[in-house]
């Protein structure tokens, strides 16, 4: 059912197209013919008990994971775009992603940018951190940072390209209460630039969506 | 802050090239291993443990090998000691030429196996890769992660080559091929064991692996390795360097193409 959100648009309209995805891990069947279209100021919500596939449907839509049968289509005003050319329109935050311990938030940020071939400069490096509720935290490495600081440097990373389709996997575990209003506000931001996907059992999550879809 | 204000025509506009994008992942994967040294100590603990034991053990300098046959061994290598292997007093010369650069090479094939894998290793352990896959193409993972390779078994070659000829006292013949011998037979094992190891990584990082796949690829390096630096040892001749940079490039060339169906494949 499409709730037929409207916001203003200052960006192309982006459309993201699932087209019949079914995917097997051994004799079971994860994904089933799944299929949706989401378009610009909209959201999807994936829902499902665990182990129904909401976490693979999104890798899937990232391109982490090949689907067995169907495909994933990012169009921009209309037109698909190159499987090699979504890495700039796509943000992901999900569990499963780690970013390096090793190195620190600051260090995070400039490599995820270089990879993306995004100019880099230290200081939108740093507002991107308070932007996320991480300032001043940018010199510590990741690996003393706790699961929340790591969700919100997530955010960061995912939010660096500003993504034109954005996945969010139980968005707003491990995050305290002001995460979890930077998330929602997050959200309502990327409807001006795009899609939301979430993927989730939180009620409290559930209501940003405009499109609804359920696995298992 | 809005994001999206100052920063609109991000997705649709990239700048830089994979080249920049390669150096990225290069400078990511030095920085993370001078933190963690996850290669590095492995590699060297191999190496060094391997090279003081073997020399511990078994006689292998030229006078320990002469002591038995030649009383005044020690006299007669100090004066001239490749005349005396001309002559055949030592009567090992390109025997024991062939055993040192055997031990040379076999230390460097397995210290660089247990090592040169990990940077794909420690992606998959540390559950990096998926966030990597999702930013970089997968050409410029291969290129970054291949010049790392190279730069961290060349610093190996540089730390072990010298242990080695200070515990083993080889009588080499001819300087400037030995070394182009040990750097070359380096970086062709660097070139075959970068994507052998991405396919380790994605065998669910059974670095156990590494070895039987390796063997049969990296063979004609250790044979042409051994050889080389054995006629380098001996002043023999025969260049073995022509196929190892034929070596280097055919393998580079065909992991390049397989990679990104290694790197993405799930």
């Amino acid at each position: 059912m499409r709730a037929g959100t409207s916001a203003p648009y200052e960006w192309p309209m982006v459309e993201l197209r699932l087209e019949n995805l079914s995917k097997r891990f051994g004799q079971r069947n994860v994904l089933a013919n799944v299929s949706a279209d989401v378009r610009s100021g909209e959201a999807l919500v994936v829902t499902g008990p665990n182990g129904s596939g909401k976490s693979t449907l999104l890798s899937v839509i990232a391109g982490l994971q090949r689907p067995d049968r169907g495909a994933v289509q990012v169009l921009e005003a209309g037109s698909p775009l190159a499987p090699e050319v979504r890495r700039h329109y796509l943000g992901l935050v999900a569990p499963d992603l780690t970013l390096y311990p090793e190195l620190t938030a600051s260090e995070n940020l400039e490599f995820f940018a270089r990879v993306r071939s995004l100019p880099w400069r230290a200081s939108e490096g740093a507002a991107l951190l308070e932007r996320v509720g991480l300032m001043g935290r940018g010199r510590d490495l990741v690996g003393t940072y706790s699961s929340g600081m790591r969700v919100r440097l997530k955010y960061a990373v995912a939010l660096q390209t500003s993504p034109r389709v954005l996945l969010l996997d139980e968005p707003t575990a491990m995050l305290d209460t002001g995460g979890v209003a930077l998330v929602d506000t997050i959200i309502q931001e990327q409807r001006a630039r795009g899609v939301v996907v979430l993927a989730t059992n939180d009620p409290s999550e559930s209501r940003h969506g405009d499109l609804f879809l359920h696995l298992g | 802050m809005a994001i999206s204000s100052s920063t609109s025509d991000k997705a649709a506009a990239p700048a830089g090239g994979w080249w920049s994008e390669a150096r990225a992942v290069f400078v990511k994967d030095v920085r993370s291993e001078l933190r963690t040294r996850a290669a590095l100590a492995t590699i060297l603990l191999f190496a060094f443990v391997t090279l003081i034991i073997v020399s511990m053990c078994v006689r292998t300098t030229a006078s320990e090998l002469m002591m038995e046959r030649v009383p005044n061994a020690a006299e007669l290598l100090r004066q001239d000691p490749h005349a005396v292997i001309d002559r055949g007093i030592l009567g090992t010369g390109e025997l024991r030429a062939s055993l040192l650069s055997a031990l040379l090479w076999i230390t460097l094939f397995f210290s660089a196996m247990m090592g040169l894998p990990r940077t794909f290793l420690k992606e998959e352990e540390m559950r990096t890769a998926p966030a990597l896959r999702l930013a970089a193409r997968p050409e410029a993972v291969f290129a970054g992660k291949l010049l790392f390779n190279l730069a961290l078994v060349l610093a190996v070659a540089l730390l072990v080559f010298p242990v080695f000829l200070i515990l083993y006292v080889p009588l080499v013949a001819d300087w400037p091929f030995l070394i182009a011998q040990v750097v070359l037979g380096s970086l062709a094992m660097a070139g075959s064991a970068t994507i052998l190891g991405a396919i380790v990584a994605r065998a669910g990082g059974r670095a156990y692996l590494m070895l039987p796949l390796a063997f049969p690829v990296v063979l004609p390096v250790l044979v042409l390795s051994i050889n080389g630096t054995a006629n380098a040892i001996t002043g023999k001749g025969g260049n073995h360097l022509i196929p190892l940079v034929s070596y280097l490039v055919a393998m580079v060339t065909v992991s390049a193409l397989l990679f990104e169906q290694v790197w993405n494949d799930a």
